[in-house]
This record gives C-alpha cells, sequence and structure tokens, in this order.
C-alpha cells in the first residue's frame, strides 16, 4: 500500500469502514474475535483458537472468519472469545476451553442458541458509537 | 453493535440474562433463574425465548440482574418471586417492568456520556476503546475506527497552540505516576524546543510497578494509538525522533509495536512527510532491561543514551535537557492512549468526564481476593466500592476486606473506611496513598499487612541501583527490620526505628524510587499500627500468614488420640499414646500444617 496524503487517508478509511460494516451485515459471515494479548494467550488462546478452525472445518462450516484482538481485559474469564453472527447478539464467551468448542459450534452457530454459564458482558459501551 | 444485525427470524426471538456471577448467587440468582424458567414453560413460550444463566455484569451490589435482549432492558434487585411478574409483563406482554427497571438517573455526574444506551455500566473505555475490537497487527482496523483522524486534524486544521490549548482544556494528567498536567509537560518542552531547535517525545513503557500490566495491554491491543499521539505531539513541539522505552519483558507488545511502525511507514503516517503535510517524524524502540528505576524519566533518558540507568537530580527536567540534552516530553503510554481522543472530541468532551481536578479515566489492573480480576477502566471519581463490589464482582469467597493497595512500591493503603471516596489523583494522595500507574491489589482479612510491606520493600532494596546511600541503605534496614516484625524477632524499638528511617530516606533519597520507597510503610503503619504492634507484643500474627508467629497445640476437648496427626508428622515432633491426648513440641515444630489437614476432628489449633 502506497504512502498517503490526507484526502487518500479519507477515502482509505470510508473504503475499510464500508468493507468492515458490510462483513459485519452479511448475514451468510461468522466472525470470531480471539482475545489474544499475553493474558489470554497465558490461558490457552491459541489451542482454543486451534479448536475452533479444527472444529469449523469438521462441522462443515465456512464461512467463519477468525480474527486476532487484543484484550478486554476479562482476565478472570480468559481466554475470552467474542462471536458475532446474524440472527444472534454478539456475545462474549468465556473461560473457553477446547473441549467447549465443539458446544459453541453446536449450539451457537448452528442452533443458534446461547451456551449458558459462559456467557460474558461487554464491560463498557463503545464510546465510537456515541 | 450487533444486535442492529439481530432479527426475529431466529429460533429465539429473545433472550433473557440471569447473572449467576457469584455476588447474585449469593443473593438467590439461582432460584430466580429457575422460576423465570419455570415461568417460560408454564406460559409456552419456550421455544422463542432463552432464558441463560450467564457471568458478572458489574452491577452485583444491585443484583439478581436481569437482562432482556434484544431490547437491551436492565433490571435489578430482582427476587426469585419476581419471575413471574417479568415473564408475564415483560415477555408475554412486552411491557417493562418500571419497578424493577434499572433508571439512567442512578448514575452520577462524573458518568455522564450524551447516549444512554447501555451507559449503565461502570466502566468508561476511552484508553481501551479498541482493546478486544480491532486486530492489533491491522492498521486498517485502526483507521476504520477513526485512527489517524486526530492526526490529520492536527496536522491540518490546528496549529500547535491549539493543540496545547485543548489539552489544557482536557484537564488530561499523567497517568505514570505523578499526575502532572500533559498541556503544561507540552508546552514546557515547545518552548524549550524553540530555542534549542530540535526536541525528542518518549513513550514510557518501562511499567515496572510488580501488579501493573495496564500498558502491555494497551501496547498489545492498539498499538497504533500510542504512536499517533507521538506523532501529534512531535508535531506540536517540534521534534523529529520519538523512542518508545519497553522493557524487554514484554515480546508480544514489541512485535506489535514493530508491526504496527512498519505498517504506519508504508502509509506515509510515520517517517517522511507524514500525509503530505511536510511534516516528518519516525520512532524508535528501545529495550529496558526490566529494572524499575529505569521508568524514572532521567533515569529512562540515560538508559536511551545507551548510559547505565541512573536517575540524576532534578532540575534540569526532560522538557529543557533531556535526550541528548535536547528538550524531551515523556509521557507514559496510558497518557498516549489518551490523546488522540482529546484531540479528535475535543478538550471539553474529554473534561465532563471524571472529577474536578482530574479529568477522563483511569485504567487499574484489578488483582488479589476479588472475583473479577483483569483490567478496569473507569471514570476518575468512581469510588472503590465501586470498583470492587460491582466492577470487581465483590471480594474471593466472601473473605472480609481489608485494603487495597495501589501505587504498589510508591504507593499505600486504602481502608475500609475510604470505600466511599471517590479516586482521583489528589484523594489518593490525601489519603497517603497514590495513583501510581494503576495496579490495584485486593487485601482480604487473611493478608497480613507486615507481611505485605515487607514485599514492596523487598522489591524496593533489590531495585534499588544503589546510586545514593539513604536509599541504598535506608530501604535495606527498613526491610530488615520489618523482616523481624514477620519473624517474631523484632524488638520494642523497632516501630520507632522504622519511622525514623522511613522518614530520612523519604527525605533524602536521590530520585522518586527511594523518596517513596517508604511510603507503603508509612500508609499501613497510619492504619494498620495495631496489626504491626501484635507481631511485637502479642507475637501473632492477627491474619495467620506470618508463620514463625504461629503455634499449634491440640485441642485436649477435641483429640481422641488417633495418632494420625503424629504419623504425618514430618519431623515427628508430636507424642502421645494410642487413644491418649496428642501434644506438640513447640520446640522442633517447624509449623507445615500437616496436622491440621490430617486430624478428622478439628482438635489442631493455630493462633
Ligand atoms: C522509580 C520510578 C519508577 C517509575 N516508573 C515508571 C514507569 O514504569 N512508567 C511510567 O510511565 N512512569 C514511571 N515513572 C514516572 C516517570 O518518571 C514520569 O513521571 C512519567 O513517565 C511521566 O509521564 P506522565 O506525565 O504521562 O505520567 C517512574 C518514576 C519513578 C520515580
Ligand atoms: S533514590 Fe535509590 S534508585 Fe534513586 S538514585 Fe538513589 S539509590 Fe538510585
Ligand atoms: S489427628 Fe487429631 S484426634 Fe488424632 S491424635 Fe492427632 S490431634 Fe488427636
Ligand atoms: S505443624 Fe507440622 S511440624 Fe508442627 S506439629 Fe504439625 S505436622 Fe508437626
Ligand atoms: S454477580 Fe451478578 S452483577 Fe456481579
Amino acid at each position: 500500500m502506497a504512502r498517503k496524503s490526507r484526502e487518500d487517508l479519507r477515502l482509505h478509511r470510508e473504503r475499510v469502514r464500508t468493507k468492515l460494516k458490510e462483513d459485519d451485515n452479511n448475514a451468510d459471515l461468522i466472525q470470531v474475535l480471539v482475545g489474544m494479548g499475553t493474558s489470554g494467550i497465558a490461558a490457552g488462546a491459541p489451542g482454543v483458537k486451534a479448536a475452533l478452525i479444527e472444529q469449523c472445518k469438521l462441522h462443515g462450516i465456512e464461512n467463519v472468519r477468525l480474527r486476532q484482538v487484543g484484550s478486554l481485559g476479562l482476565d478472570f474469564a480468559e481466554p475470552v472469545i467474542e462471536i458475532r453472527m446474524a440472527n444472534m447478539p454478539d456475545t462474549i464467551y468465556g473461560p473457553m476451553t477446547a473441549e467447549l468448542v465443539p458446544d459453541i459450534i453446536e449450539k451457537h452457530m448452528l442452533d443458534r442458541e446461547l451456551v449458558g454459564r459462559y456467557v460474558q458482558h461487554r464491560p463498557a459501551p463503545d464510546m465510537m458509537e456515541d | 453493535m450487533g444486535y442492529s444485525r439481530y432479527d426475529l427470524e431466529s429460533p429465539y426471538s429473545q433472550f433473557c440474562y440471569v447473572c449467576s456471577g457469584v455476588g447474585c448467587e449469593q443473593k438467590k440468582s439461582e432460584d430466580l433463574y429457575r422460576n423465570i424458567k419455570n415461568e417460560v414453560r408454564n406460559r409456552g413460550i419456550g421455544a422463542s425465548v432463552q432464558v441463560v444463566r450467564t457471568g458478572c455484569f458489574g452491577l452485583c451490589e444491585k443484583g439478581p440482574i436481569v437482562k432482556m435482549l434484544p431490547e437491551e432492558t436492565v433490571y435489578i434487585d430482582v427476587k426469585p418471586e419476581d419471575a413471574a411478574e417479568l415473564v408475564e409483563r415483560h415477555l408475554v406482554k412486552s411491557e417493562i417492568v418500571t419497578r424493577l427497571q434499572l433508571k439512567d438517573t442512578a448514575r452520577r455526574p462524573h458518568l455522564e456520556v450524551k447516549n444512554d444506551r447501555g451507559h449503565y455500566q461502570k466502566q468508561v473505555r476511552i484508553v481501551l476503546r479498541n482493546c478486544g475490537k480491532i486486530d492489533p497487527e491491522n492498521i486498517d482496523e485502526y483507521i476504520a475506527r477513526e485512527g489517524y483522524g486526530a492526526l490529520d486534524k492536527a496536522l491540518f486544521e490546528m496549529t500547535p497552540e491549539q493543540i496545547i490549548e485543548e489539552l489544557k482544556l482536557s484537564g488530561l494528567r499523567g497517568r505514570g505516576g505523578a499526575g502532572w498536567p500533559t498541556w503544561l509537560k507540552w508546552n514546557f518542552g515547545r518552548k524549550a524546543a524553540a530555542a534549542a531547535g530540535t526536541a525528542y517525545v518518549v513513550c514510557n513503557a518501562d511499567e515496572g510497578d510488580p501488579g501493573a500490566y495496564m500498558d502491555r495491554s494497551t501496547l498489545e491491543g492498539d498499538p497504533h494509538s500510542v504512536l499517533e499521539a507521538m506523532t501529534i505531539a512531535a508535531y506540536t513541539i517540534g521534534a523529529t525522533q520519538g523512542y518508545i522505552y519497553i522493557r524487554a519483558e514484554y515480546p508480544l507488545a514489541i512485535k506489535r509495536l514493530e508491526t504496527a511502525m512498519k505498517q504506519a511507514r508504508d502509509y506515509g503516517l510515520l517517517g517522511e512527510n507524514i500525509l503530505e503535510s511536510g511534516f516528518s517524524f519516525d520512532i524508535e524502540i528501545r529495550l529496558g532491561a526490566g529494572a524499575f528505576v529505569c521508568g524514572e524519566e532521567t533515569a529512562l533518558i540515560a538508559s536511551i543514551e545507551g548510559e547505565r540507568g541512573t536517575p540524576k537530580p532534578r532540575p534540569p527536567f526532560p522538557t529543557d535537557s533531556g535526550v541528548w540534552g535536547m528538550p524531551t516530553v515523556i509521557n507514559n503510554a496510558e497518557t498516549w492512549a489518551n490523546i488522540p481522543v482529546v484531540i479528535l472530541r475535543g478538550g471539553k468532551w474529554f473534561a465532563r468526564i471524571g472529577t474536578e481536578n482530574s479529568k477522563g479515566t483511569k485504567v487499574f489492573a484489578l488483582t488479589g481476593k476479588v472475583n473479577n480480576t483483569g483490567l478496569v477502566e473507569v471514570p476518575m471519581g468512581t469510588t472503590l466500592r465501586e470498583i470492587i463490589y460491582d466492577v470487581g464482582g465483590g471480594m474471593q469467597e466472601g473473605k472480609a476486606f481489608k485494603a487495597v493497595q495501589t501505587g504498589g512500591p510508591s504507593g499505600g493503603v486504602i481502608t475500609a473506611g475510604h470505600l466511599d471516596t471517590p479516586i482521583d489523583f489528589d484523594n489518593l494522595a490525601k489519603l497517603g496513598s497514590m495513583m501510581g500507574s494503576g495496579g490495584m491489589i485486593v487485601l482480604a482479612e487473611d493478608d497480613c499487612i507486615v507481611d505485605v510491606t515487607k514485599f514492596y520493600l523487598e522489591f524496593s532494596v533489590e531495585e534499588s541501583c544503589g546510586k545514593c546511600a539513604p536509599c541504598r541503605i535506608g530501604t535495606r534496614k527498613m526491610f530488615n527490620i520489618l523482616d523481624r516484625f514477620t519473624k517474631g524477632t523484632a524488638r520494642p524499638d523497632d516501630l520507632w526505628n522504622l519511622e525514623v528511617i522511613a522518614d530520612a530516606t523519604k527525605k533524602a533519597s536521590l530520585c522518586g524510587l527511594g523518596q517513596s520507597a517508604p511510603n507503603p510503610i508509612l500508609s499501613t503503619l497510619q492504619y494498620f499500627r495495631h496489626e504491626y504492634l501484635a507481631h511485637i507484643d502479642d507475637e501473632t500474627c492477627p491474619a495467620g500468614v506470618c508463620k514463625d508467629l504461629m503455634k499449634y497445640s491440640i485441642d485436649a476437648e477435641k483429640c481422641i488420640g488417633c495418632t494420625v496427626c503424629a504419623r504425618k508428622c514430618p519431623v515427628a515432633c508430636i507424642d502421645g499414646k494410642s487413644k491418649e491426648l496428642h501434644v506438640i513440641d513447640q520446640e522442633r515444630c517447624i509449623k507445615c500444617g500437616a496436622c491440621v489437614a490430617a486430624c478428622k476432628f478439628d482438635a489442631v489449633l493455630i493462633a
């Protein structure tokens, strides 16, 4: 990507924003955000991520996108993931384990049913959406 | 938010969240959950409403909590008996049960935010706005969330004076410990730079306080916010080079910073002719070896220059003479992360959050005996009670609260009597603690104040650079005395000795490390003198932590002479015949506790 002028930056921002919004509104796309800060990694986030990739394949789910993000700060619930998909509320799950992954996939992704007990709350509203 | 993508074609058209965090569970949320489930089933709406138990909402004092989705109605103080009404009216008739609804009027002024939705929460995230939201290794995700918009605005629409004015309006103060107004620092730096012809900006990410990791998390989760902020500062004061001083023990943060810097350079957001504005600036990473004192700004400067990281007397302050003798603005990583928001939203927007003299938010690393440990970001002015009992989910295992340690090795404790003090720079200082970097360790009844204080002094002894005698010798002496307290060998005049040395070390040390190393002692002596005294006068540790002060004995009433303890004792110091009272030889007992665990009759007493 080339160096940008002020105009370029603004156009680029609109482009990526539109693209990310499209992903958010894409009824066929499941996004999984995996908290990959030091605390998440120490608690086993890489294993959960690997299990998610493997289990999605096993369940024939192809329309899933895994994204690494920083830490939400919920150390007591690490490793933490967030699932964003159509017809379900954005849901944060933790503490995650590889063993819990099939449940999350079968219930949340396929049956559109929350997996109780592991649902955590977003610690604060998003100030960027004010 | 994704709720906008939520439509009613899903198998469930509604979700009912019932908090089953520890706090709510103690208030019968389990019964509530069962009642709601039954009510839902009895009314035949189980196919469209899913009732789930969830983790803590961060509102435990108002628990049990129920939240309905997709409406996002929050109900508080819900009793098991309220289930029928809630289900009938909210879920069946789609009415709001106003009696139980959380009302926004409960919010206090320091929480004021424009849009009400979701703002029942205690946390406000400015510094951590992107953490957990964006991929820190993808610059586009940062840009999409207004990233580099502040730089754009600063470079093309604002003069350096206007930027400083905006900072002044914001009331932002440094988050690295001392709480120095950021605008003032930049203004000094700018004036000195004009005379010197060049200047530097530095990000302090040394984060040596043993209980703190907010800078690490910020840099790992949102590295571009710090790069953007430093570039804005460089433009403001006239610097062309910046340094990020980060401890080598933070490999992930370093890697993500490096990736971020490369991406920013590729985009022309760092380096020559930024955004074709004619302004050039670049950043280098300098790795610290992990010495606490290197976080002190003059030591940090020496370390950047490749010298030994030892402090120098101030003045001159870094804003006059910093890196390579040139004017230098040093800010803490968390301070930097606030800057883009201040520029984009304006100083006035920022200043609405917080207290009179402490604006914005503070990130705390909440650890110790609370249920929800982790990073929390709350508006200045939030009380300790809210942090511990709401955000923190209350005390672990229902233990009694004793104190909170803030400010790490430079800070002190806040006690139960001050749980309702709004936390800001000035109030913490008044209580004899300090904001410090934001470590917040919650202590319970079973934590020994003397032992905790000893831990911090041991840290200071190890981290003292040894340059000046008051600190080098003073910290060692104070540690030795505290050690005697915990071993039961303290002398009657030791309390007095401790105070005299603490006072001298505070006054005569060269840098902040020595000057503040006695703080944990002075603060705990103020609030917990009785606990120190118990260690000398009664030779007991009230919290039951200091092993050497514990005495194990066997209760004659309870012991049935089963001999189990005698066989389990590793040093064979328990005597007694079968079916007769057993006795512990105090001289030989090593206080391992094996007998306590072994006795099925609770006959072994600890005092
Ligand atoms: C012993 C000692 C250690 C310090 N460690 C740090 C540190 O790890 N991180 C930090 O930002 N400031 C630290 N400081 C404070 C810095 O000297 C300096 O005040 C701060 O970086 C300024 O940034 P601010 O104005 O944004 O708070 C330390 C100070 C002392 C005396
Ligand atoms: S006060 Fe301590 S750390 Fe600071 S210069 Fe003196 S010996 Fe070194
Ligand atoms: S285990 Fe308990 S009951 Fe048995 S001998 Fe020891 S103290 Fe007495
Ligand atoms: S505490 Fe340990 S050493 Fe002492 S009597 Fe009990 S088992 Fe023996
Ligand atoms: S446990 Fe329910 S709100 Fe904290």
